[in-house]
C-alpha cells in the first residue's frame, strides 16, 4: 500500500535514529590505497565496460581504471548532495513542510552531511582531490511550484542512480572492502530517502501542476527527460580516463555514451525511476537515455 | 589545428549540437543560450569539448554564464591567445 509522505516519515525517522552511524569512526580508513592492487568498482559498473577500449585493457589497467572510476562516482554523488542539503534546508519550517515533514528533513540533511564527509574523506585521502563538476546554472522561467518539482526530481535522480550502484557494490566481494562498506552504509540511508522522496514528490506534483497550462507541463516534462539523460553522462568523465593513463578521454566518453551495451545498461538501471515518473505524469514517454 | 580554426570548430560543434542545418545566420555575435541554441545541460558537454581542445581542465568556479554568450566571449574566455591574434588581424 502506498503511504502518504506524512505517514511514512514517522517510521523513517525512527529508523534513522536506530541506525545512526558516524563517517569518522564507522570505518577503518587506511593511510593509502594502491590503485592497481584490486578492484575498487565492480567491473560491470565501470563506464567503459563493454566498449572496445575496455576489451583492450589488461587486468592491471582495469583495476587502475576502477580506482579512478570509484573516485568519480563518489565525487559527483558528493557534489550532487550539496544542493540537496541546501534545498532541504531552505524548504524546512515552511508552511507546507511544518511538522512531521520538517522533522524528517532534519534526518535527511544530517545523513546527507555524513555522506558528504564520507565521500570527501575517501576522495581527498586516496585521490588527493574531488573531481569537479562541469555544470553551470543558468536560470530559466518557471511555472508556479516548478522550482520545487525540479528540486525533488534532481534529488530523486541522483539518489536513484547512485543507489543502483550502491546496491550492486555492497554485495560484491571482489572489490575493495572499504568501498564495499561505503556503498552499504550509503544504501541503508538512501533507501529511506528514496521512499520519502517518491511519496513527497508525487504529492507535490499533484498539488503544483493542477493549475499549469499544457504548455507549462510539456516544458517541464521536456526538461526532465533531458536532465535525466544528462545526469547519466556524469559517469563518463574524461579526467578519469586521463588519470587512469588512457589517451583521448573526450573521445572515449563519446564512444562509451553511444555504445549499445552502455545504453542497455542505462535503460535497465533507470527503469524503476522512469516507471515512477511515467505513472505520476512527470514524464509522458520514456526518455532516450 | 591552428589557433585560427578555433572559432570555426566551436561554431560547428554548437550548430551540430543544436541540430541546425541552415547556418547562414550564425556569426561570432549570435547569442548561443539566449537564442535557445544551447541549454545549460548542453553547456556541460561544451565545457568538456573546450577542455579537450585546450588540453587542460577548465576552472568552473571561475566561470560566469556570460562567458557562454557567443563565440566571441567563448574565445576570449577560453582561448585568449586566439582572441589576441584576431584583434591584430
Ligand atoms: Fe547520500
Ligand atoms: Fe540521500
Amino acid at each position: 500500500m502506498p503511504h502518504s509522505a506524512a505517514e511514512l516519515v514517522d517510521r523513517l525517522g525512527a529508523m534513522s535514529i536506530e541506525r545512526a552511524w558516524d563517517p569518522y569512526t564507522s570505518f577503518d580508513w587506511p593511510e593509502s590505497l594502491d590503485p592497481e592492487a584490486e578492484y575498487y568498482m565492480s567491473p560491470e559498473l565501470m563506464s567503459l565496460y563493454g566498449t572496445e577500449a575496455y576489451e583492450a585493457l589488461n587486468e592491471t589497467d582495469r583495476k587502475r581504471l576502477s580506482f579512478y572510476e570509484i573516485n568519480n562516482f563518489f565525487s559527483f554523488v558528493l557534489l550532487g548532495e550539496r544542493p540537496v542539503v541546501g534545498g532541504m534546508t531552505e524548504r524546512m519550517y515552511r508552511k507546507d513542510t511544518m511538522g512531521p515533514i520538517t522533522d524528517y528533513l532534519h534526518h535527511f540533511i544530517d545523513e546527507e552531511n555524513k555522506h558528504m564527509v564520507m565521500f570527501s574523506l575517501f576522495c581527498n585521502r586516496y585521490l588527493g582531490r574531488i573531481y569537479p563538476e562541469k555544470k553551470l546554472a543558468i536560470d530559466r522561467e518557471m511555472a508556479p511550484g516548478e522550482e520545487d518539482l525540479v528540486f525533488y526530481c534532481r534529488v530523486l535522480i541522483v539518489e536513484e542512480l547512485g543507489d543502483v550502484y550502491n546496491r550492486k557494490m555492497q554485495e560484491d566481494s571482489r572489490i575493495n572492502e572499504l568501498v564495499r562498506q561505503i556503498n552499504e552504509f550509503h544504501h541503508r540511508d538512501e533507501a529511506r530517502h528514496l521512499a520519502f522522496g517518491r511519496a513527497w514528490a508525487a504529492e507535490l506534483f499533484e498539488r503544483h501542476t493542477q493549475d499549469w497550462s499544457p504548455a507549462q507541463l510539456e516544458r517541464f516534462q521536456d526538461w526532465l527527460a533531458r536532465y535525466f539523460a544528462s545526469s547519466w553522462t556524469d559517469f563518463y568523465n574524461p579526467s578519469v580516463y586521463r588519470d587512469a593513463g588512457l589517451a583521448g578521454g573526450y573521445q572515449l566518453r563519446q564512444e562509451a555514451i553511444a555504445h549499445p551495451k552502455q545504453r542497455a545498461f542505462r535503460a535497465e538501471a533507470s527503469d524503476k525511476l522512469v516507471r515512477f515518473f511515467l505513472k505520476h505524469g512527470f514524464l509522458k514517454e520514456a526518455p532516450a537515455l | 589545428m591552428t589557433n585560427n580554426d578555433i572559432p570555426h570548430v566551436l561554431s560547428n560543434w554548437i550548430l551540430d549540437r543544436a541540430n541546425v542545418t541552415d547556418r547562414e545566420f550564425f556569426d561570432s555575435q549570435t547569442k548561443i543560450i539566449d537564442d535557445g541554441l544551447l541549454t545549460s545541460l548542453d553547456v556541460v558537454e561544451l565545457i568538456l569539448f573546450i577542455e579537450d581542445l585546450r588540453g587542460e581542465e577548465v576552472d568552473i568556479d571561475a566561470l560566469e554564464p556570460e562567458s557562454f554568450a557567443n563565440i566571441e566571449t567563448l574565445v576570449e574566455t577560453f582561448f585568449p591567445s586566439v582572441s589576441r591574434d584576431s584583434q591584430i588581424a
